[in-house]
């Protein structure tokens, strides 16, 4: 069955045609050209397809796009601010991604934490991101980056 | 799979009549169902009905001798909620250590009760504050919610909408302890749950639960009786870990072996104990 959902993405309000059993993971990629939530596991375990969902990260494999009506998605190409050009130079300066397939799922993750405590120490930087695995470089630098105080 | 999106809570009483033979799944925070439905898991021509934005089932209330927790509520809320900490600290420790932060924010405890896992995390907390389940039919211990693995006594239409924890008028501690292969994103090899109030090393009332070690979470009764009105030192630890082993029916399986379970139980609940005792003297 199809139904129109109305939500707002990225600041931008949007309106969309879906199946009732989309997920919107796959909605926001190929129905919208969202590209940065990606499909790692398909199943909850790996995080890279981490947005926002009215500010709280969530797992947009495991969301049907019909609970999308009404809420508002903040994905990477929505962040926008001070914060983010100063993570974006962290993450560069300790070359912390290397495929960079996580990378999206890392940031959003990061920022709710650096929201909550602009401030957080490794142990809490690596608690928050307990829910995104990265298979390339290892944690370490990622880490270095968040906590990065310069 | 059909799919309905219920508006407000009324729309329950209705949903009743109009379907008499499919099977139905109540879709929260869908960390677990989504799951189960990509995995092809979910029976072929089910009804899922999501609750999702039933705003009325996301509250968390503190009255005279109880708290109520609505079905909706997620682990995020529950973690950050005083009332939950002052009370029950066993379930706030638990909303903290269930997956990651991304399903603390999705997974609802009314999810975590229906999906009947042995492993549900929250579930050993609840039957040690001896909670009670309210759906739209009635209420219940939360004991009583279980059949099986991922089986519950719930008919079709039933659906949870809170969950009561009585407030307990004796000081108490009470603990929760899981055992996953890593300290985040884990589901439980086993766990155990306490509530227990103690005076001068005497326990005066106990009660244990333990996860991921039977078909159901299970409520170790005989430990519990046996530790009552019992003075706290070594002998009696050891008495109380033998008796928990008992109780449990462990079993090896992809996630761990049935002695490593039995082990994680019995040295939980005496390093819980021992906690307890360290405070008081």
């Amino acid at each position: 069955m199809k139904q129109v959902i109305n939500f707002t993405l990225n600041n931008e309000k949007r309106s969309v045609e879906v199946e009732t059993g989309d997920i919107l993971l796959n909605v926001l990629r190929d129905k919208i050209g969202i590209k940065s939530p990606k499909c790692g596991c398909d199943r909850g375990d790996c995080g890279a397809c981490t947005i926002l969902i009215n500010g709280k990260s969530v797992r947009s494999c495991l969301v049907l796009a019909v609970e999308a009506d009404d809420q508002d998605i903040i994905t990477l190409e929505g962040l926008k601010g001070k914060e983010i050009e100063r993570l974006k130079k962290k993450f560069l300066k300790f070359n912390s991604f290397q495929c960079g397939f996580c990378s999206p799922g890392v940031i959003i993750s990061a920022v709710e934490l650096l929201k909550k405590n602009p401030r957080p120490d490794a142990e809490e930087v690596k608690e928050a991101l307990a829910g995104n695995l990265c298979r390339c470089t290892g944690y370490t630098s990622i880490i270095r980056a968040i906590t990065d105080p310069s | 799979m059909d799919l309905i999106q219920l508006k407000t809570l009324s729309d329950l009483k209705n949903l009743k009549s109009s379907q008499p033979r499919q099977m139905i799944y109540f879709l929260a925070g869908g960390t677990d169902l989504m799951v189960q439905y990509k995995e092809d898991l979910l029976q072929k021509d089910a009804l899922l009905v999501d609750i999702s934005s039933l705003k009325e089932l996301n509250f968390i209330k503190e009255e005279n001798n109880r708290i109520r927790i609505g079905s909706l509520t997620t682990f995020t809320d529950i973690l950050k909620n005083k009332v939950i900490k002052r009370h029950c600290e066993a379930l706030t420790s638990c909303a903290g250590q269930i997956g990651s932060l991304q399903i603390q924010n999705r997974a609802t405890i009314g999810g975590n009760i229906a999906n009947a896992s042995p492993a549900g995390d929250s579930i050993p907390t609840l039957y040690v504050y001896r909670s009670m389940v309210k759906t739209n039919f009635g209420i219940y211990p939360v004991e009583k919610i279980f059949k099986g693995v991922k089986k519950t006594q719930l008919k079709k239409n039933e659906c949870i909408l809170e969950i009561i924890i009585p407030k307990s008028i004796e000081k108490h501690r009470s603990f929760f302890f899981k055992s996953g292969p890593r300290e985040a994103l884990a589901i439980s090899k086993a766990s155990l749950a306490l509530k227990l109030s103690v005076e001068k090393s005497i326990i005066k009332e106990i009660n244990i639960a333990a996860g991921a070690v039977g078909i159901t979470v299970i409520s170790c009764y005989k430990t519990g009786q046996y530790l009552t009105k019992k003075k706290i030192n070594k002998e009696i630890i050891e008495n109380a870990k033998r008796l928990i082993s008992q109780e449990i029916s462990p079993i090896d399986d992809f996630r761990s072996t049935a002695l490593f379970r039995s082990n994680f139980v019995e040295e939980s609940l005496s390093k819980a104990l021992q906690s307890v005792l360290k405070k008081k003297s």
